[in-house]
């Protein structure tokens, strides 16, 4: 396993925000997770996909930042895209039911193809 | 924290102030542990996973941060399975009464993710002393073996 901590890499299309999450989304980097991905949405409304191939962990927390984000860009008509999540978080959003707020693609490029 | 006995069980316990960072710490040590052990990836997601639920809702919901009390986590750790003992000092809850975090309405709120993780991910579960003390066991399967 890998240690706890979570990387946000973001980067700036001309069409989209694409975050690249690396590490743990866990009960420690959570909060910070969420202001980050407020902070982006507030500065660029557009589309906005979360790249979680290099995400190895994720906890309720985790799950509560992502969802709290996920509301507001509903109700705003954008909402946050997932791509590529690895078995174990992918097996975790299933469970959790929240396969039902989150589209999940396989690709960066299909979730951008997906208005 | 440890204490090895003939070899086979590694038990320990360590009590922790209601603090994110010592939880982390605690986790950290326990999981280095189980991997140590020779738990497979599967597991050892699980066993973190219901680890951290239990950390957090114990810091957070039971003891609501407060400095003066204390998260006691027990466990103890054989090439079978693993067993760890999270207690807190709040006042307590019944498990049963939380809605499911599962249901449509349910879905955008963040109230039961956590203990329904942890009776997903671990094979025994049990509540005790009113909702304080959680027992979670994970056994090893044929496939964890590395």
């Amino acid at each position: 396993m890998t240690r706890d901590s979570l990387q946000l890499d973001v980067q700036q299309l001309d069409e989209a925000t694409v975050v690249r999450l690396r590490g743990a989304a866990g009960m420690y980097d959570a909060e910070r997770l969420q202001d980050r991905l407020e902070q982006l949405t507030e500065a660029d409304p557009g589309q906005m996909v979360l790249d979680l191939t290099e995400l190895a962990f994720i906890s309720s927390q985790g799950l509560g930042a992502l969802v709290a984000v996920q509301s507001r860009r509903r109700r705003q008509g954008r909402p946050l895209k997932l791509v590529r999540p690895q078995p174990p978080v992918r097996q975790v959003l299933e469970m959790t039911r929240l396969t039902q707020l989150f589209p999940i693609y396989d690709s960066t490029q299909a979730a951008l193809a997906q208005t | 924290m440890f204490a090895e006995n003939g070899g086979n069980k590694l038990a320990g316990r360590v009590v922790i102030p209601s603090d994110l960072r010592s939880a982390r710490a605690v986790q950290e040590e326990v999981m280095q542990q189980v991997a140590g052990r020779g738990y497979g990836q599967a597991a050892q997601f699980a066993i973190k996973l219901a680890l951290e639920e239990a950390l957090t809702n114990a810091i957070r919901h039971g003891n609501a941060f407060d400095p003066e009390k204390n998260v006691i986590v027990e466990f103890d750790i054989t090439r079978q399975r693993v067993r760890i003992v999270v207690t807190d000092e709040g006042p307590g809850f019944d498990p049963r009464k939380l809605p499911d975090p599962t249901a449509d309405e349910n879905l955008e709120k963040p109230c039961g993710r956590g203990v329904m993780l942890i009776n997903a991910y671990m094979d025994e579960v049990r509540y005790s002393r009113g909702g304080n003390r959680l027992e979670m066991v994970k056994y090893r399967c044929g496939g964890d073996l590395e």
